[in-house]
């Protein structure tokens, strides 16, 4: 392990004494559901941001992983992990098959209708499953995850406790989706997005990469959405409403849609600013609405390529290969 | 069966205001290539300004409703000009955020001002009438005369006055309506109040029928997008028809199966076309 | 004699009745640069669609190294290594040069997902490679001093330069470009028609070009083919083109008179 990896990882390793430098539950709460939605706001922005598919049914995949790890937790009794991990791979081949039908076919806002149709769908199937899934009352007292030991359990009841969790899924998420965006996965994302034609035309068969695109977003809304459940500990059908549609969407287009750092950035302005300022929750949102509609017209790149922008300013990126070692072959 | 008949009756009421709905997103749609987000908060807001109106000023439903229907129209004009006219040459994906923005702004607005709870909107027309053991009331019958009228006389109006010569010409090459003198953003505005007209229209008479709630706009809106879909997109007699069938096919799944399944046959339909066929069912297929 | 690498036979495409492209044969060889003229909507870009699958053709067949890719997708012939250009959409404009043509290198990617999380060694290698290749192919296009500029912010001649970057780094065996100097003023125009011999010369890649600039075609191709309405109407080197009486009359000819007003 060399230098800069050694930092890298010892910083990785500082956030997690976040957890206990916060003993006030409170803030403790207001973190948990801030990491929770930066990764659900991650997983829209590789489809929006990066593949530029505009889904208006993101809340699919995370209202079907949190109702998938809670009904496997409950009423299976298995463990969160392998609750958490069926969950997942049902949300995968679910977001599969949703792909294979209306990806090739439907592009910009017919997707984006059929998505949402999608959602609703789902939010049907819920209330009326009710012996799996309790019907329009919902599903309460989820338990919390919790590590079997050989001599005790521990679960991740407390604030503190869940916050550890929850900080490990965000560097994971994070670290996962920085690695894939910069591989030649995500330059097919980025290709597809910039102009098909020109995609397929270099050999990206974009029918496949939007489908993988799909699957692995739904993957992270999964996730999100189960550790949502088995934090709040109650779910119900209104998991698949407009609300959940519309938080990750704006989140990640106030932050900066494309660029990982916008979903912190606007997650933090939805999550965390509002505690302070202690707004109605009707004029918390009627401001973001606002802020949705300004950054769309004035700032459609978002806060984080601004602030990209000033970097750029000050420290001048000199391209990626920078020795002249590379010599021509030819 | 006069269940079966009153049901449908009740279908084709819902229908008509879906229909009217539709036929003001599908105007905007064919005219500006936008589906507007914003346009079921603009028939929540008809009706909310309405049971204001009545309710401070002690208006009656009618004036009120009159009132009520320019005062979305002007709405409407200002919306154009902030969020969507700036943004419309960007790309697909912007004026389409930004109606749904606009949306998320009004609803929570006025729920803000009014408060979450149900409110009712009473209108003088409740009174049933019975024709042959159909139970009928004036509103619904208001709803049906109002709809036919106002689609009939949106369509006069595109085929043979001015402003529908504008809106047809804009509708099918903007660079040539504009080197022929036509102001194509005027157009868009006037499209954009045309519709929110209408949307206003529909809330207003559907109000008495049900509850007012600050949430009826997005509830609107996705019915709205069904029947386009259904209808044809940018297609405004495909936005009736489509309504009509819509209305009927939800009453008769509620009857036969139960109310939960009203709305979701609405959402498998729009799923099943756009699948399968995009253009709608009264579409003409492409190439 | 060089080995044959494209063969249209009989390629006819109607739009609605109208023929767009009729009955056109023609055939490739192996290190030719070919060209492709004729008046606005004589059916080039028609023809450019239906060779690399963009479109169907109403009937007839394309032949590309003894293989039958008649309405194959077009991503599948990127990956037999023909490869195309367009006029207008040339470039992904959001990225950089540099990111521009990396992605232009897609298809030699040989790695998986599981090895870009964990960056290993294969990962780290190949794409070592396709960076390398990158900067080969900019410093062959001569923009390697733009590799860290947003394609957007391109002069247009610069951007045409890069839509050939991009589908050079693909490897391709036979390259079909859309019209590469069309708006490019005569220095630009040089240095274009410059890169395209070398790029024969050095890796020997077959090219068929679209375009509208005579002079260009004239001095650039061994072998040129002039469609009209539709219809191939002459075959053959510069010289026979130029003084073929019905090139002269349906190209030159409605040139001529364009000049004159």
């Amino acid at each position: 392990m060399n230098k800069t990896n050694l930092i890298k990882a010892l910083s990785f390793l500082s956030l997690f004494s976040i957890p206990l430098i916060i003993s006030n539950p409170y803030y403790g709460d207001v973190l948990i559901i801030y990491c929770i939605f930066v990764i659900y706001a991650l997983s829209l922005d590789l489809l929006l941001g990066y593949t530029g598919i505009i889904s208006f049914g993101h809340a699919s995949f995370f209202g079907l992983g949190a109702y998938a790890s809670a009904i496997m937790t409950l009423k299976l009794h298995l463990s969160y992990w392998l609750g958490l991990l069926i969950a997942v791979g049902i949300t995968a081949v679910v977001a599969f098959l949703i792909g294979s039908l209306t990806l090739r076919k439907l592009k910009g806002i017919y997707f984006a209708i059929v998505s949402f149709a999608i959602t609703q769908v789902f939010r049907f199937l819920v209330v009326e499953w009710e012996t799996v899934t309790n019907g329009a009352a919902g599903i309460a007292s989820i338990p919390p995850p919790e590590i079997n030991l050989i001599f005790e359990k521990i679960a991740f009841k407390s604030e503190q406790s869940y916050l550890f969790i929850v900080i490990a899924f965000v560097i994971l998420v994070t670290l996962s989706l920085y690695r894939v965006v910069n591989s030649g996965l995500g330059r097919a994302f980025l290709a597809i997005r910039e102009g098909e034609d020109l995609a397929r035309s270099i050999g990206i068969d974009t029918c496949k990469y939007k489908k993988i695109a799909l699957v692995i977003s739904a993957i992270i809304a999964a996730i999100s959405g189960s550790l949502y459940g088995h934090y709040i500990s109650a779910i119900g059908p209104r998991i698949f409403s407009l609300h959940y549609v519309s938080l990750p969407l704006i989140i990640v287009i106030v932050g900066g849609k494309g660029t990982l750092l916008g979903a912190f950035i606007g997650a933090a302005l939805f999550f965390v600013l509002p505690e302070f300022l202690g707004f109605k929750p009707e004029m918390k949102m009627v401001i973001f609405g606002l802020l949705l509609l300004m950054s769309i017209i004035y700032m459609p790149d978002g806060i984080a390529s601004k602030l990209g922008q000033i970097r750029d300013k000050f420290f001048v990126k000199n391209g990626e290969i920078k020795n002249g070692k590379v010599t021509v072959r030819n | 069966m006069d269940l079966l008949l009153q049901q449908l009756f009740n279908g084709v009421v819902l229908g008509m205001t879906y229909g009217l709905v539709a036929s003001g997103l599908s105007l905007i749609f064919g005219i500006m290539g936008v589906l507007n987000f914003a346009h079921g908060e603009l028939y929540m807001i008809g009706a909310y300004i309405t049971m204001f109106l009545t309710k401070a000023y002690g208006l009656s439903y009618v004036w009120g409703g009159l009132i009520a229907v320019g005062l979305v129209v002007i709405i409407s004009f200002v919306l154009e000009r902030v969020a969507i006219g700036p943004i419309l040459n960007r790309d697909y994906m912007s004026p389409f955020l930004s109606s749904f923005a606009l949306s998320i702004i009004l609803a929570n607005l006025i729920q803000y001002v009014f408060g979450a709870n149900p409110k009712r909107l009473p209108s003088p027309f409740e009174i049933p009438i019975e024709v042959k053991g159909l139970i009928l009331t004036q509103q619904k019958i208001l709803i049906i005369v109002c709809g036919i009228a106002v689609i009939l006389a949106l369509n006069l109006v595109i085929k043979s006055t001015k402003i529908g010569k504008i809106l047809r010409a804009t509708s099918q090459n903007v660079t040539a309506a504009s080197l022929v003198g036509i102001n194509s953003s005027r157009t868009y505005m006037y499209a954009f109040g045309i519709a929110g007209g209408l949307a206003a229209l529909s809330g207003i008479l559907l109000a008495p029928l049900i509850n007012l709630y600050p949430t009826m706009g997005s509830t609107a809106i996705i019915k709205g997008f069904i029947v386009v879909v259904l209808g044809g997109l940018g297609s405004i007699s495909g936005a009736v028809i489509g309504g009509l069938l819509l209305g009927s096919a939800e009453v008769i799944t509620a009857t036969f199966f139960g109310s939960g399944w009203k709305d979701v046959v609405g959402y498998i339909i729009l799923i099943a076309i756009l699948i399968w066929k995009p253009t709608g069912l009264f579409g003409k297929t492409s190439d | 004699m060089a080995k044959l690498l494209l063969e249209i036979s009989q390629a006819t495409k109607y739009f609605a009745g109208l023929r767009a492209v009729d009955d056109v044969n023609f055939r490739v060889f192996e290190g030719q640069i070919c060209g492709l003229i004729g008046p606005n909507g004589a059916g080039k870009t028609t023809l450019f669609n239906i060779i690399t699958g963009f479109l169907s053709p109403t009937s007839g067949k394309v032949i590309f190294n003894e293989t039958d890719i008649t309405g194959t997708a077009p991503e599948t012939i990127a990956k037999m290594h023909l490869v195309r250009t367009f006029q207008q959409t040339n470039m992904f404009s959001h990225l950089t040069v540099f990111d521009n043509v990396l992605t232009g290198t897609f298809l030699l990617n040989r790695y998986n997902l599981w090895d870009s999380i964990w960056k290993t060694k294969n990962f780290r290698n190949n794409e070592d490679e396709l960076k390398k290749l990158t900067y080969q192919t900019l410093r062959y296009c001569e923009m390697e001093h733009l590799s860290s500029t947003r394609a957007s912010n391109l002069s247009y001649g610069n951007q045409k330069k890069l839509g050939l970057a991009i589908a050079l780094a693909t490897r391709p065996q036979l390259l079909l470009l859309d019209e590469p100097a069309a708006g490019l003023n005569n220095k630009e125009t040089m240095q274009m028609a410059s890169i395209l011999k070398k790029i024969q010369k050095d890796f020997g890649i077959t090219i068929l070009l679209v375009e509208h600039d005579l002079k260009f075609v004239m001095s650039l191709c061994e072998n040129i083919v002039v469609l009209n309405h539709g219809q191939k109407i002459a075959e053959g080197p510069p010289n026979t083109i130029k003084e073929h009486s019905k090139v002269v009359e349906v190209y030159l000819g409605t040139n001529h008179q364009h000049n004159s007003h």
